[in-house]
């Protein structure tokens, strides 16, 4: 994994320095020490200064340290790419948009599983005791606080005015919802009416908001 | 719809946004004065919220989905409304027609 990258560094500097030495020009071989750090046979304090493995190059017990240096440097690098992996799965899953989505779809869910359970659990009068374990009921008070808490966490980044308006299609989702899941009939006034419903509250959303945030 | 049902999906429209006002002023920093009038706050939001909530489900047992959801549009009329008798916010032409489109399409809901 590591492996690879590190020797392949190091193989490429020990072949430069073999170059360096078979070349027969002065000037050539003066450039070559000079970036190498050889001087007649000794490695000057200076050279080690700036050489990064801290030691000479053609020593191979350096070599491989130097090896095992990037070889560490590289599996850390490799485990900062599998967090930086892992966070940004989870910010998109945290994304303001998709929240804001998740939170008009847990509406329209909450509310489809209130009408059913209020049709098939639900006893009138309302005090009665086996309401209490009527779980639709508690699954759409469930589903409630789950889009409260997306929203919330949605409008710490999208503006109020723009979550506003795509909560406008609450509207539309909730009657497919109810067509789709609770076999509701859908005549052609109730559709003009919805659309209009939710045509309104999407262009009533900039006054909506200025509200909301004066109150 | 009778007048009597339609005045209760108001009603239960209305607690919804009493309730949404008063747990945002308990949540703002300004009403962090004394702790009492945030508890009250809190109080006066969950009692509107949940008063609000069991009307709705009266109303969900007697009516279709499809045709109840619609009203919830009307919240934002309210919200207008509420603007322009509390703040005394102007009621522009725009807000104007959307107020009037909500309506309509209340309307025509309700007449299905």
């Amino acid at each position: 994994m590591g492996w690879p990258h590190g020797l392949t560094l190091s193989a490429s500097k020990n072949l430069r320095a073999a170059r360096c030495v078979d070349d027969s020009g002065s000037a050539e071989q003066a450039q070559c020490e000079k970036s190498q750090g050889i001087r007649g046979g000794r490695v000057t304090e200076s050279d080690i200064n700036q050489n990064p493995y801290q030691g000479p190059l053609l020593n191979p017990e350096s070599a491989m340290s130097s090896v095992t240096k990037k070889q560490t440097e590289s599996d850390n690098f490799l485990a900062e790419c599998a967090e930086e992996t892992k966070e940004s799965r989870e910010s998109r899953f945290f994304h303001p948009y998709l929240q804001l989505f998740i939170s008009v779809v847990l509406t329209a869910v909450s509310q489809i599983l209130l009408k059913i359970g209020v049709d098939t659990q639900f006893v009138s009068p309302w005090y009665t005791t086996s309401n209490l374990f009527a779980f639709w009921i508690w699954f759409g008070i469930l589903a409630i606080i789950g889009s409260l808490f997306s929203w919330l966490f949605a409008l710490k980044s999208v503006p109020l005015i723009i979550a506003f308006n795509l909560a406008a299609t609450n509207h539309i989702m909730v009657a497919i919802g109810s067509w789709l899941f609770l076999g509701e009939t859908i005549s052609s006034q109730r559709r003009i009416g919805i659309l209009l419903v939710a045509l309104g509250v999407f262009f009533v959303g900039r006054s909506a908001a200025r509200v909301e945030e004066r109150l | 719809m009778t007048l009597f049902f339609f005045c209760l999906v108001v009603f239960s429209v209305a607690c919804s946004v009493t309730g949404q006002i008063f747990f945002k002023h308990a949540m703002s920093d300004q009403s962090m004065s004394t702790r009492t009038r945030r508890r009250l706050d809190l109080a006066g939001g969950v009692l509107a919220m949940t008063v609000g909530f069991f009307t709705w489900l009266a109303l969900l047992r007697r009516f279709d989905l499809s045709y109840l959801y619609p009203f919830e549009g009307l919240d934002r009329v309210l919200l207008a409304f509420a603007a322009w008798l509390i703040l005394k916010e102007k009621m522009t032409r725009d807000l104007w027609v959307v107020v009037i489109l909500i309506c309509i399409g209340t309307a025509f809901v309700a007449a299905s």
